[in-house]
Protein backbone atom coordinates (compact mmCIF):
# COMPACT_ATOMS: atom_id res chain seq x y z
CA UNK A 1 0.00 0.00 0.00
CA UNK A 2 1.33 3.30 -1.05
CA UNK A 3 3.12 4.99 1.81
CA UNK A 4 3.32 2.60 4.07
CA UNK A 5 5.89 1.61 5.81
CA UNK A 6 7.52 -1.90 4.37
CA UNK A 7 9.39 -3.80 7.66
CA UNK A 8 11.29 -5.94 5.12
CA UNK A 9 12.96 -3.58 3.10
CA UNK A 10 16.63 -4.12 3.00
CA UNK A 11 16.42 -7.13 3.80
CA UNK A 12 16.86 -9.55 0.92
CA UNK A 13 20.41 -6.95 0.00
CA UNK A 14 21.29 -7.83 3.55
CA UNK A 15 20.80 -11.90 2.63
CA UNK A 16 22.40 -11.55 -0.91
CA UNK A 17 25.87 -10.03 1.27
CA UNK A 18 25.64 -13.51 3.54
CA UNK A 19 25.04 -15.78 0.42
CA UNK A 20 27.37 -14.55 -1.98
CA UNK A 21 27.22 -13.51 -5.17
CA UNK A 22 27.45 -17.09 -7.17
CA UNK A 23 24.04 -18.11 -5.01
CA UNK A 24 21.19 -18.30 -7.21
CA UNK A 25 19.28 -15.91 -4.90
CA UNK A 26 22.25 -13.76 -5.52
CA UNK A 27 22.01 -13.89 -9.17
CA UNK A 28 18.40 -12.80 -9.63
CA UNK A 29 18.62 -10.27 -6.97
CA UNK A 30 21.12 -8.62 -9.49
CA UNK A 31 19.02 -9.09 -12.06
CA UNK A 32 16.07 -7.39 -10.51
CA UNK A 33 18.01 -4.70 -9.92
CA UNK A 34 19.27 -4.22 -13.58
CA UNK A 35 16.10 -4.28 -14.95
CA UNK A 36 15.10 -1.98 -17.06
CA UNK A 37 12.23 -1.18 -19.56
CA UNK A 38 13.34 -0.16 -22.95
CA UNK A 39 11.09 1.76 -24.76
CA UNK A 40 12.68 1.68 -28.71
CA UNK A 41 11.97 4.80 -30.42
CA UNK A 42 12.37 5.63 -34.12
CA UNK A 43 14.19 8.73 -34.20
CA UNK A 44 16.48 7.59 -31.73
CA UNK A 45 17.38 4.20 -33.44
CA UNK A 46 17.91 6.20 -36.63
CA UNK A 47 20.57 8.47 -34.97
CA UNK A 48 18.87 11.33 -35.21
CA UNK A 49 17.60 11.82 -31.58
CA UNK A 50 19.37 11.77 -28.49
CA UNK A 51 19.09 9.00 -26.14
CA UNK A 52 18.04 10.78 -22.93
CA UNK A 53 18.65 7.22 -20.68
CA UNK A 54 21.89 5.79 -22.05
CA UNK A 55 23.06 2.43 -20.69
CA UNK A 56 25.43 -0.26 -22.44
CA UNK A 57 24.40 -1.91 -24.97
CA UNK A 58 21.71 -0.15 -25.49
CA UNK A 59 20.08 3.27 -24.44
CA UNK A 60 16.53 2.65 -23.15
CA UNK A 61 15.09 4.50 -26.16
CA UNK A 62 17.29 2.54 -28.45
CA UNK A 63 20.42 4.62 -28.37
CA UNK A 64 23.93 3.20 -28.96
CA UNK A 65 22.48 1.27 -31.60
CA UNK A 66 25.40 1.07 -34.36
CA UNK A 67 27.62 0.29 -31.54
CA UNK A 68 25.63 -2.83 -30.31
CA UNK A 69 25.38 -3.77 -34.07
CA UNK A 70 29.32 -3.49 -34.12
CA UNK A 71 29.78 -5.87 -31.75
CA UNK A 72 26.89 -8.20 -32.75
CA UNK A 73 28.62 -8.71 -35.54
CA UNK A 74 32.24 -8.99 -34.35
CA UNK A 75 30.53 -11.43 -31.39
CA UNK A 76 29.35 -13.66 -34.20
CA UNK A 77 32.75 -14.49 -35.23
CA UNK A 78 33.10 -16.65 -31.48
CA UNK A 79 29.69 -17.43 -30.54
CA UNK A 80 27.78 -19.65 -32.54
CA UNK A 81 24.26 -17.93 -31.48
CA UNK A 82 25.59 -14.74 -32.06
CA UNK A 83 26.50 -16.03 -35.81
CA UNK A 84 23.01 -17.78 -35.72
CA UNK A 85 21.25 -14.57 -34.91
CA UNK A 86 22.99 -12.25 -37.64
CA UNK A 87 22.07 -15.23 -40.27
CA UNK A 88 18.88 -15.13 -39.21
CA UNK A 89 18.39 -11.39 -39.20
CA UNK A 90 19.27 -11.55 -43.58
CA UNK A 91 16.51 -14.46 -43.28
CA UNK A 92 13.82 -11.66 -41.68
CA UNK A 93 15.15 -8.55 -44.17
CA UNK A 94 15.36 -9.96 -47.63
CA UNK A 95 16.39 -6.55 -49.05
CA UNK A 96 19.38 -6.45 -46.99
CA UNK A 97 22.57 -8.41 -48.16
CA UNK A 98 25.26 -6.85 -45.27
CA UNK A 99 24.61 -4.80 -42.65
CA UNK A 100 26.57 -3.09 -39.83
CA UNK A 101 27.89 0.56 -38.94
CA UNK A 102 30.04 3.12 -39.52
CA UNK A 103 31.09 7.03 -38.85
CA UNK A 104 27.99 9.02 -39.62
CA UNK A 105 30.57 11.50 -41.73
CA UNK A 106 31.10 8.54 -44.32
CA UNK A 107 27.66 7.86 -45.50
CA UNK A 108 25.79 10.50 -47.53
CA UNK A 109 23.67 11.89 -44.29
CA UNK A 110 23.25 15.23 -43.38
CA UNK A 111 25.80 16.29 -40.57
CA UNK A 112 22.52 18.20 -39.22
CA UNK A 113 20.28 14.66 -39.60
CA UNK A 114 23.00 12.47 -37.47
CA UNK A 115 22.98 13.00 -33.70
CA UNK A 116 25.46 10.66 -32.88
CA UNK A 117 28.97 9.97 -34.69
CA UNK A 118 27.92 6.31 -35.83
CA UNK A 119 25.06 4.93 -37.73
CA UNK A 120 23.50 1.78 -38.64
CA UNK A 121 24.74 1.09 -42.44
CA UNK A 122 22.86 -1.60 -44.66
CA UNK A 123 23.90 -3.41 -48.68
CA UNK A 124 20.73 -3.05 -50.55
CA UNK A 125 19.95 -6.30 -52.45
CA UNK A 126 18.10 -4.32 -55.66
CA UNK A 127 19.90 -0.70 -55.57
CA UNK A 128 22.75 -0.57 -58.07
CA UNK A 129 26.05 -1.57 -57.18
CA UNK A 130 28.21 0.82 -55.44
CA UNK A 131 25.12 3.01 -54.73
CA UNK A 132 23.45 0.71 -52.64
CA UNK A 133 24.49 1.94 -49.17
CA UNK A 134 21.46 2.90 -46.88
CA UNK A 135 22.04 4.60 -43.30
CA UNK A 136 19.60 3.70 -40.54
CA UNK A 137 18.45 7.38 -41.54
CA UNK A 138 17.42 5.83 -44.46
CA UNK A 139 16.40 2.20 -44.03
CA UNK A 140 12.94 1.07 -43.28
CA UNK A 141 12.36 1.34 -39.71
CA UNK A 142 11.51 -2.20 -39.16
CA UNK A 143 14.88 -3.32 -39.56
CA UNK A 144 16.12 -0.97 -36.85
CA UNK A 145 13.89 -3.03 -34.26
CA UNK A 146 15.07 -6.24 -35.23
CA UNK A 147 18.62 -5.44 -35.05
CA UNK A 148 17.54 -3.48 -31.75
CA UNK A 149 15.93 -6.96 -30.62
CA UNK A 150 19.03 -9.06 -31.72
CA UNK A 151 20.93 -7.35 -29.34
CA UNK A 152 19.24 -7.32 -26.57
CA UNK A 153 18.64 -11.22 -27.06
CA UNK A 154 22.38 -11.88 -27.15
CA UNK A 155 24.84 -9.00 -26.22
CA UNK A 156 26.72 -10.23 -23.48
CA UNK A 157 25.96 -6.52 -21.50
CA UNK A 158 22.78 -6.70 -22.34
CA UNK A 159 20.37 -7.28 -19.11
CA UNK A 160 19.42 -10.58 -17.82
CA UNK A 161 15.89 -9.80 -16.59
CA UNK A 162 13.71 -6.69 -18.70
CA UNK A 163 11.33 -5.80 -20.18
CA UNK A 164 10.47 -4.10 -24.02
CA UNK A 165 7.62 -2.23 -24.29
CA UNK A 166 5.79 -2.11 -27.56
CA UNK A 167 7.48 -4.31 -29.01
CA UNK A 168 6.13 -4.79 -32.45
CA UNK A 169 6.72 -0.86 -32.83
CA UNK A 170 7.87 -0.69 -36.88
CA UNK A 171 7.34 -4.38 -38.08
CA UNK A 172 4.40 -5.27 -40.65
CA UNK A 173 2.30 -8.18 -39.77
CA UNK A 174 4.86 -10.99 -41.67
CA UNK A 175 7.42 -9.64 -40.00
CA UNK A 176 6.20 -8.87 -36.24
CA UNK A 177 5.05 -12.83 -36.38
CA UNK A 178 8.23 -14.02 -37.70
CA UNK A 179 10.53 -11.45 -35.93
CA UNK A 180 8.69 -12.95 -32.76
CA UNK A 181 9.42 -16.35 -33.59
CA UNK A 182 13.09 -15.92 -33.64
CA UNK A 183 13.24 -13.67 -30.70
CA UNK A 184 11.49 -16.92 -28.93
CA UNK A 185 14.50 -19.08 -30.36
CA UNK A 186 17.18 -16.94 -29.32
CA UNK A 187 15.94 -16.25 -25.49
CA UNK A 188 15.61 -19.72 -25.29
CA UNK A 189 18.99 -20.64 -26.04
CA UNK A 190 21.07 -17.60 -24.50
CA UNK A 191 23.50 -18.43 -22.15
CA UNK A 192 23.36 -17.21 -19.14
CA UNK A 193 19.36 -17.56 -19.33
CA UNK A 194 17.60 -13.99 -19.83
CA UNK A 195 14.19 -13.62 -19.29
CA UNK A 196 12.19 -10.37 -21.49
CA UNK A 197 8.81 -9.44 -20.68
CA UNK A 198 7.53 -7.64 -24.06
CA UNK A 199 4.31 -6.18 -24.52
CA UNK A 200 2.38 -5.82 -27.73
CA UNK A 201 -0.85 -4.22 -29.63
CA UNK A 202 0.05 -6.23 -32.74
CA UNK A 203 -1.84 -9.54 -32.97
CA UNK A 204 0.77 -11.17 -35.79
CA UNK A 205 3.06 -10.69 -32.63
CA UNK A 206 1.26 -13.49 -30.97
CA UNK A 207 1.56 -15.90 -33.88
CA UNK A 208 5.36 -16.18 -33.83
CA UNK A 209 4.86 -17.18 -30.00
CA UNK A 210 5.56 -20.87 -29.83
CA UNK A 211 3.24 -20.89 -26.37
CA UNK A 212 3.38 -24.95 -26.48
CA UNK A 213 6.90 -24.18 -24.68
CA UNK A 214 6.34 -23.59 -20.79
CA UNK A 215 9.41 -21.21 -20.80
CA UNK A 216 7.60 -18.86 -23.62
CA UNK A 217 3.86 -17.69 -21.68
CA UNK A 218 1.23 -15.06 -22.82
CA UNK A 219 -0.50 -13.14 -20.68
CA UNK A 220 -3.50 -11.48 -21.61
CA UNK A 221 -4.19 -7.63 -19.53
CA UNK A 222 -7.99 -6.49 -19.26
CA UNK A 223 -10.15 -4.20 -16.83
CA UNK A 224 -12.46 -5.58 -14.68
CA UNK A 225 -16.30 -4.05 -13.71
CA UNK A 226 -14.50 -1.79 -11.41
CA UNK A 227 -11.53 -0.76 -13.29
CA UNK A 228 -9.11 -3.49 -11.50
CA UNK A 229 -6.62 -4.94 -13.79
CA UNK A 230 -6.69 -8.66 -14.11
CA UNK A 231 -3.97 -10.60 -15.59
CA UNK A 232 -4.46 -13.97 -17.60
CA UNK A 233 -2.24 -16.54 -18.70
CA UNK A 234 -3.20 -18.20 -22.13
CA UNK A 235 -1.75 -21.60 -21.36
CA UNK A 236 -1.47 -24.73 -24.52
CA UNK A 237 -4.06 -26.89 -23.28
CA UNK A 238 -5.55 -29.52 -24.73
CA UNK A 239 -8.42 -27.44 -26.40
CA UNK A 240 -6.04 -24.70 -27.76
CA UNK A 241 -4.12 -27.75 -29.47
CA UNK A 242 -7.96 -28.49 -30.89
CA UNK A 243 -8.79 -24.89 -32.27
CA UNK A 244 -4.90 -24.92 -33.85
CA UNK A 245 -5.71 -28.00 -35.88
CA UNK A 246 -8.97 -26.46 -36.79
CA UNK A 247 -6.64 -23.65 -38.23
CA UNK A 248 -7.47 -20.84 -35.20
CA UNK A 249 -4.58 -19.07 -35.29
CA UNK A 250 -3.59 -17.23 -31.96
CA UNK A 251 -4.18 -13.73 -33.62
CA UNK A 252 -7.65 -14.44 -35.04
CA UNK A 253 -8.49 -15.89 -31.02
CA UNK A 254 -7.40 -12.90 -29.46
CA UNK A 255 -9.05 -10.27 -31.84
CA UNK A 256 -12.12 -12.40 -31.42
CA UNK A 257 -12.05 -12.06 -27.81
CA UNK A 258 -11.18 -15.81 -27.13
CA UNK A 259 -8.44 -15.65 -25.07
CA UNK A 260 -8.91 -12.01 -23.23
CA UNK A 261 -6.73 -8.70 -23.45
CA UNK A 262 -9.04 -7.28 -25.99
CA UNK A 263 -11.12 -4.46 -24.66
CA UNK A 264 -15.01 -3.57 -25.94
CA UNK A 265 -14.46 -0.83 -28.29
CA UNK B 1 1.79 3.90 -66.45
CA UNK B 2 3.58 0.63 -64.48
CA UNK B 3 3.97 -2.71 -66.20
CA UNK B 4 4.40 -4.12 -62.80
CA UNK B 5 3.11 -7.67 -63.29
CA UNK B 6 1.84 -8.97 -59.94
CA UNK B 7 2.63 -12.83 -59.15
CA UNK B 8 1.45 -14.70 -56.25
CA UNK B 9 3.24 -17.93 -55.41
CA UNK B 10 1.15 -20.43 -53.66
CA UNK B 11 4.21 -23.08 -52.98
CA UNK B 12 5.55 -25.28 -50.05
CA UNK B 13 8.07 -23.11 -48.39
CA UNK B 14 10.63 -20.51 -48.86
CA UNK B 15 13.35 -22.43 -50.29
CA UNK B 16 11.06 -23.23 -52.93
CA UNK B 17 9.74 -20.06 -53.26
CA UNK B 18 13.68 -18.42 -53.98
CA UNK B 19 14.38 -20.86 -56.29
CA UNK B 20 10.76 -19.89 -57.87
CA UNK B 21 11.91 -16.81 -57.76
CA UNK B 22 14.85 -17.14 -60.11
CA UNK B 23 12.53 -18.80 -62.83
CA UNK B 24 10.41 -16.27 -62.37
CA UNK B 25 13.42 -13.06 -62.48
CA UNK B 26 14.79 -15.16 -65.78
CA UNK B 27 11.95 -15.31 -67.85
CA UNK B 28 10.72 -11.73 -67.24
CA UNK B 29 13.88 -10.40 -68.26
CA UNK B 30 14.08 -6.40 -67.57
CA UNK B 31 9.95 -6.70 -66.66
CA UNK B 32 9.29 -5.61 -62.98
CA UNK B 33 7.02 -7.76 -61.20
CA UNK B 34 6.49 -8.22 -57.57
CA UNK B 35 6.25 -11.77 -56.11
CA UNK B 36 4.44 -12.77 -53.65
CA UNK B 37 4.39 -16.06 -51.65
CA UNK B 38 1.24 -17.22 -50.39
CA UNK B 39 0.79 -19.53 -47.31
CA UNK B 40 -1.79 -20.26 -45.29
CA UNK B 41 -2.16 -17.98 -41.95
CA UNK B 42 -0.35 -19.87 -39.06
CA UNK B 43 0.36 -19.72 -35.26
CA UNK B 44 4.26 -21.08 -34.19
CA UNK B 45 1.75 -22.66 -31.50
CA UNK B 46 0.36 -25.07 -34.37
CA UNK B 47 1.94 -28.53 -35.23
CA UNK B 48 4.97 -28.64 -37.24
CA UNK B 49 5.24 -26.87 -40.53
CA UNK B 50 1.27 -26.32 -40.23
CA UNK B 51 1.71 -23.40 -42.56
CA UNK B 52 4.42 -24.86 -45.47
CA UNK B 53 4.49 -28.04 -46.50
CA UNK B 54 2.45 -29.97 -49.06
CA UNK B 55 -0.14 -30.00 -46.24
CA UNK B 56 0.37 -26.29 -46.00
CA UNK B 57 -0.36 -25.72 -49.89
CA UNK B 58 -3.49 -28.21 -49.27
CA UNK B 59 -4.49 -25.86 -46.08
CA UNK B 60 -4.02 -22.93 -48.39
CA UNK B 61 -6.53 -24.91 -51.02
CA UNK B 62 -8.82 -25.53 -48.05
CA UNK B 63 -9.49 -22.08 -47.23
CA UNK B 64 -10.12 -20.63 -50.46
CA UNK B 65 -12.79 -23.17 -50.86
CA UNK B 66 -14.47 -21.86 -47.71
CA UNK B 67 -14.19 -18.23 -48.50
CA UNK B 68 -15.82 -18.88 -52.09
CA UNK B 69 -16.24 -22.31 -52.80
CA UNK B 70 -13.01 -22.89 -55.23
CA UNK B 71 -10.03 -20.90 -56.61
CA UNK B 72 -11.96 -19.38 -59.65
CA UNK B 73 -14.41 -17.02 -58.08
CA UNK B 74 -11.92 -16.23 -54.95
CA UNK B 75 -10.16 -12.93 -54.60
CA UNK B 76 -6.85 -14.02 -54.71
CA UNK B 77 -7.16 -14.11 -58.70
CA UNK B 78 -8.16 -10.36 -58.31
CA UNK B 79 -5.08 -9.12 -56.45
CA UNK B 80 -2.87 -11.52 -59.05
CA UNK B 81 -1.60 -11.27 -62.47
CA UNK B 82 -0.74 -14.55 -62.15
CA UNK B 83 -0.84 -17.22 -59.87
CA UNK B 84 1.51 -20.26 -59.84
CA UNK B 85 0.29 -23.29 -58.19
CA UNK B 86 3.90 -25.03 -56.82
CA UNK B 87 3.25 -28.60 -55.58
CA UNK B 88 6.69 -30.91 -55.92
CA UNK B 89 5.99 -34.08 -57.46
CA UNK B 90 6.97 -36.18 -54.85
CA UNK B 91 4.02 -35.30 -53.20
CA UNK B 92 2.66 -37.72 -55.45
CA UNK B 93 3.97 -40.60 -53.39
CA UNK B 94 2.11 -39.21 -50.10
CA UNK B 95 -0.19 -41.49 -48.44
CA UNK B 96 -2.98 -39.79 -47.45
CA UNK B 97 -6.18 -41.04 -49.12
CA UNK B 98 -8.70 -37.67 -47.96
CA UNK B 99 -6.32 -35.95 -49.94
CA UNK B 100 -6.38 -38.29 -52.97
CA UNK B 101 -3.13 -39.63 -52.15
CA UNK B 102 -1.04 -41.50 -53.35
CA UNK B 103 -1.17 -40.71 -56.89
CA UNK B 104 2.23 -41.67 -58.28
CA UNK B 105 2.95 -43.75 -61.66
CA UNK B 106 6.20 -44.80 -62.54
CA UNK B 107 8.85 -42.12 -64.01
CA UNK B 108 9.71 -42.03 -66.85
CA UNK B 109 8.29 -39.63 -67.79
CA UNK B 110 7.88 -37.09 -65.33
CA UNK B 111 5.01 -35.94 -66.30
CA UNK B 112 3.24 -39.09 -65.66
CA UNK B 113 2.88 -38.53 -62.16
CA UNK B 114 2.75 -34.71 -62.31
CA UNK B 115 -0.23 -34.81 -64.46
CA UNK B 116 -1.97 -36.92 -62.10
CA UNK B 117 -0.78 -35.09 -59.07
CA UNK B 118 -2.22 -31.87 -61.03
CA UNK B 119 -5.43 -33.29 -60.82
CA UNK B 120 -5.11 -34.18 -57.45
CA UNK B 121 -4.01 -30.43 -56.92
CA UNK B 122 -7.47 -29.19 -58.48
CA UNK B 123 -9.65 -31.22 -56.52
CA UNK B 124 -8.26 -29.35 -53.89
CA UNK B 125 -9.20 -26.29 -55.32
CA UNK B 126 -12.66 -27.94 -56.00
CA UNK B 127 -11.75 -27.05 -59.73
CA UNK B 128 -12.18 -29.28 -62.71
CA UNK B 129 -9.82 -27.23 -65.19
CA UNK B 130 -7.23 -24.56 -64.57
CA UNK B 131 -8.88 -21.48 -63.80
CA UNK B 132 -7.48 -18.59 -66.23
CA UNK B 133 -3.98 -16.40 -65.16
CA UNK B 134 -3.21 -19.69 -63.34
CA UNK B 135 -0.27 -21.93 -63.95
CA UNK B 136 1.02 -25.11 -62.03
CA UNK B 137 4.67 -25.55 -61.32
CA UNK B 138 5.38 -29.06 -60.36
CA UNK B 139 9.34 -29.96 -60.42
CA UNK B 140 9.80 -33.62 -60.29
CA UNK B 141 10.92 -35.20 -58.19
CA UNK B 142 10.99 -31.78 -56.14
CA UNK B 143 12.14 -28.16 -56.79
CA UNK B 144 15.96 -29.09 -55.28
CA UNK B 145 16.02 -30.81 -59.05
CA UNK B 146 15.92 -27.48 -60.48
CA UNK B 147 18.58 -26.53 -58.08
CA UNK B 148 20.75 -29.41 -58.74
CA UNK B 149 20.51 -29.04 -62.20
CA UNK B 150 21.21 -25.21 -61.69
CA UNK B 151 24.09 -26.01 -59.93
CA UNK B 152 26.15 -29.37 -60.62
CA UNK B 153 24.50 -30.12 -63.86
CA UNK B 154 27.45 -32.42 -63.86
CA UNK B 155 26.99 -34.57 -60.63
CA UNK B 156 27.46 -38.37 -61.81
CA UNK B 157 24.27 -39.81 -59.80
CA UNK B 158 21.97 -36.94 -60.92
CA UNK B 159 23.04 -37.32 -64.32
CA UNK B 160 22.10 -40.98 -64.59
CA UNK B 161 18.54 -40.22 -63.52
CA UNK B 162 17.72 -36.39 -64.04
CA UNK B 163 13.96 -35.57 -63.19
CA UNK B 164 13.55 -39.27 -61.49
CA UNK B 165 16.01 -39.25 -59.04
CA UNK B 166 14.14 -39.41 -55.77
CA UNK B 167 15.54 -36.98 -53.19
CA UNK B 168 17.26 -34.83 -54.91
CA UNK B 169 18.36 -32.74 -52.42
CA UNK B 170 20.60 -35.15 -51.32
CA UNK B 171 22.91 -34.22 -54.08
CA UNK B 172 23.35 -30.96 -52.72
CA UNK B 173 25.03 -32.11 -49.55
CA UNK B 174 27.18 -34.53 -51.71
CA UNK B 175 29.82 -31.86 -53.75
CA UNK B 176 32.94 -30.59 -52.66
CA UNK B 177 33.24 -29.09 -49.61
CA UNK B 178 33.35 -25.44 -51.19
CA UNK B 179 30.82 -25.88 -53.35
CA UNK B 180 28.03 -27.90 -51.61
CA UNK B 181 24.91 -26.19 -49.67
CA UNK B 182 22.24 -27.32 -47.28
CA UNK B 183 18.42 -26.67 -48.00
CA UNK B 184 17.91 -23.80 -45.88
CA UNK B 185 17.08 -20.20 -47.22
CA UNK B 186 19.97 -18.35 -46.56
CA UNK B 187 21.76 -20.54 -48.47
CA UNK B 188 19.51 -20.52 -51.53
CA UNK B 189 19.79 -16.95 -51.64
CA UNK B 190 23.35 -16.95 -51.71
CA UNK B 191 23.02 -18.86 -55.05
CA UNK B 192 19.78 -17.01 -56.08
CA UNK B 193 21.28 -15.16 -58.99
CA UNK B 194 22.32 -18.52 -60.84
CA UNK B 195 18.75 -20.08 -60.33
CA UNK B 196 18.58 -17.14 -62.72
CA UNK B 197 21.14 -17.25 -64.78
CA UNK B 198 21.11 -20.96 -65.35
CA UNK B 199 17.03 -21.02 -65.79
CA UNK B 200 17.06 -20.87 -69.75
CA UNK B 201 19.46 -24.12 -69.55
CA UNK B 202 17.33 -25.97 -67.02
CA UNK B 203 14.03 -24.92 -68.43
CA UNK B 204 15.86 -26.87 -71.83
CA UNK B 205 17.23 -29.97 -70.35
CA UNK B 206 13.92 -30.63 -67.62
CA UNK B 207 10.98 -31.83 -68.66
CA UNK B 208 8.65 -29.83 -65.58
CA UNK B 209 10.85 -26.95 -66.25
CA UNK B 210 10.64 -26.30 -69.30
CA UNK B 211 6.12 -27.02 -69.02
CA UNK B 212 6.41 -24.05 -66.21
CA UNK B 213 8.56 -21.89 -68.26
CA UNK B 214 5.82 -21.91 -71.26
CA UNK B 215 3.04 -22.29 -69.66
CA UNK B 216 3.99 -19.10 -67.42
CA UNK B 217 5.19 -17.21 -70.78
CA UNK B 218 1.51 -17.85 -72.21
CA UNK B 219 -0.13 -15.91 -69.49
CA UNK B 220 2.14 -12.54 -69.09
CA UNK B 221 -0.04 -9.51 -69.37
Amino acid sequence: MAGAPNKDFGLAALRVVELGEKHPASIRMTALREYVIYSPTTSVLRGIAPETQPRQPLGLSGGRLPEAVHELLKLSKLDPLAKDVCQDIFGLVHWMIQFGSSPASQLLLSPAASSTSHVVEFKDRFMKKGRNMLSGYDASEGVLYVLFLAVLAVHPRAPQFCAVDNADHGLNPGLAKAVFAKFSEWILRSNPARQILLTTHNPAVLDGLPIQDDRIRLFTVDRDNVGRTVVKRVEYTDKMKKWGEKGWTLSRLWTNKMIGGMPDV
Amino acid sequence: MSDLVRIGLVSEGITDYVVIHGSVRSILGDRTYDLKLLQRESSAFHARHFGGGWKGVSGWCGLVCQRNGGLAEDIVLDTYDILILHLDADVADENEPSKRLPCAVPCPPASATTDALRAVFLSWLNETTLPERTVFCTPSKSTEAWVVEALFPQDSQWKKKRECLPKPETRLGQQPLSARLQKREADYWKHAPRFSTEWPRVAKTLSEAGRFDREFRKLLP
